[in-house]
């Protein structure tokens, strides 16, 4: 195969992926409730790339945690009740207000999961945000797209080159 | 027979051969894999998904292992779904897109003469044009198939069932067939790149677009005939119309029918021509 040919696979598998990143794929997620004492609440969803959370408990002198789990620790963590025993992606620990950002980076089900361990109810809400474009796929499409084309433009320019050197 | 059969695998794959050097280009096939790509991965990703709640109070939980295993359970039946707008979005791009290829392939090589150089060769014109046809078939829905699937796997690891799976591969495979032989047809009736270019992907492109977007301008007759994968996708969808599985075979059936009549047609047509 010519190299010519191959960078031009490699400028499109760049596109392709630069298009997908800036796609605008399914909304973020919402919750606005209050926890009882020792209540715990989650939500499952299919999640990849970067997500940004805002994170506020209506009592800032009342604190809330705050996890991401994936399939398999959801599973076990709601059949044993024991957030201990799972190895979470992401964890925030006794916070009242807190943002920032997730990085899911494999594709799959995830699960957002919200606890109260105080001995008081706690009323809270939680957003969190799909960002665009998703750096994964973004920036390699931008790299393969940039090698692709780069190389491209060398192999237009080389023979000159070597033209102007004889 | 043995030495019959091998002389015949070997013919062809001569004619194969000669094909693919003759009407395909590498940044051609490069661009139509691209273009396939990005319509079938944002056609994964756009699969809308509800958010199960779970979690306990005092009291009690609420949505157990058997609940959040239903509900993953429900992600087999989407790569049903995504498997099929993959193929709706693709379908109605390649509408428009197979009209082109035909044009450029086989009505530019019977308008600029170089049909003539080809049939020089011991070249009997049936099987060429056989082999064109199954070609540009097998190569899109190839690309089509494996893009969706890559995208499928890539999106949503998990679980693997598809409901219905033959019935999709079929009927979307009998449609591209069909949109890929009637417009051979019209190339080799009109052996002209521009009017084969206009007339198919205009009829095409809007007779799929119609197909796909609305339930009543196209008669349901004709829809069964031009696209059995519509048809499949009617009965899948279950309250769209009341339609049962004998209509969707019924409709694989018609369409196999008049693909093979538009593609002797198209030999009849195509052996009496002057090139």
């Amino acid at each position: 195969m010519k190299i010519g040919n191959i960078l031009l696979v490699v400028m499109t598998l760049g596109l392709v992926l630069i298009v997908l990143g800036m796609n605008p794929y399914s909304s973020g997620i919402y919750l606005d409730e209050r926890l009882g004492s020792g209540e715990t609440t989650g939500m499952m969803y299919a999640f990849s790339g970067d997500a940004y959370y805002t994170l506020e408990v209506n009592d800032p002198n009342k604190s809330i945690s705050f996890y991401v789990l994936d399939i398999r620790d959801t599973l076990s963590f709601i059949e044993h009740h024991n957030i201990s025993s799972t190895n979470p992606v992401f964890s925030l620990r006794n916070v009242s207000k807190d943002e920032g950002l997730i990085h899911l980076d494999i594709p799959g089900v995830y699960s957002f999961v919200v606890m109260n361990p105080t001995n008081t109810s706690v009323g809270y809400y939680l957003l969190i945000d799909r960002l665009y474009p998703q750096a994964g796929l973004f920036t390699f499409g931008v790299v393969l797209f940039a090698f692709g084309g780069g190389g491209m433009c060398l192999l237009k320019v080389a023979p000159r080159t070597r033209n102007w050197s004889s | 027979m043995k030495e019959r059969l091998f002389r015949t695998s070997r013919y062809l794959k001569k004619l194969l051969f000669l094909e693919i050097t003759t009407s395909y280009s590498f940044p051609m096939i490069i661009g139509f894999f691209g273009i396939i790509c990005i319509l079938t991965g944002l056609s994964a990703m756009n699969i809308g998904f509800v958010p199960l709640l779970f979690g306990w109070d005092s009291e009690e939980p609420f949505n157990g292992v058997e609940d959040v295993q239903r509900y993953l359970g429900d992600f087999s039946f989407r790569r049903g779904l995504i498997l099929s707008e993959s193929f709706t979005y693709s379908l109605l791009a390649l509408s428009f897109l197979i009209p082109l290829i035909i044009a450029f392939n086989l009505s530019r090589m019977l308008e600029d003469g170089t049909m003539r150089t080809i049939l020089s060769y011991p070249v009997e014109r049936t099987r060429y044009l056989t082999i064109k046809i199954s070609l540009v078939t097998t190569l899109l829905y190839i690309l089509v198939l494996s893009s969706t699937i890559f995208w499928m796997y890539f999106w949503y690891p998990l679980g693997i069932g598809v409901d219905n799976m033959t019935l999709l591969l079929a009927s979307s495979f009998v449609t591209l067939l069909m949109i890929v032989s009637s417009t051979t047809f019209l190339a080799v009736l009109t052996k002209n790149m521009f009017r084969t270019a206009i007339i198919g992907a205009s009829f095409w492109g809007s007779i799929s677009y119609l197909i796909e977007t609305t339930t009543d301008a196209v008669p349901f007759v004709i829809v069964q005939l031009v696209s059995p994968f519509r048809v499949l996708k009617i009965y899948l969808a279950g309250y769209i119309m009341d339609i049962n599985l004998i209509d969707v075979y019924l409709s694989l059936a018609g369409s196999v029918f008049i693909s093979l009549v538009f593609m002797l047609l198209a030999v009849i047509i195509f052996r009496r021509t002057e090139v």
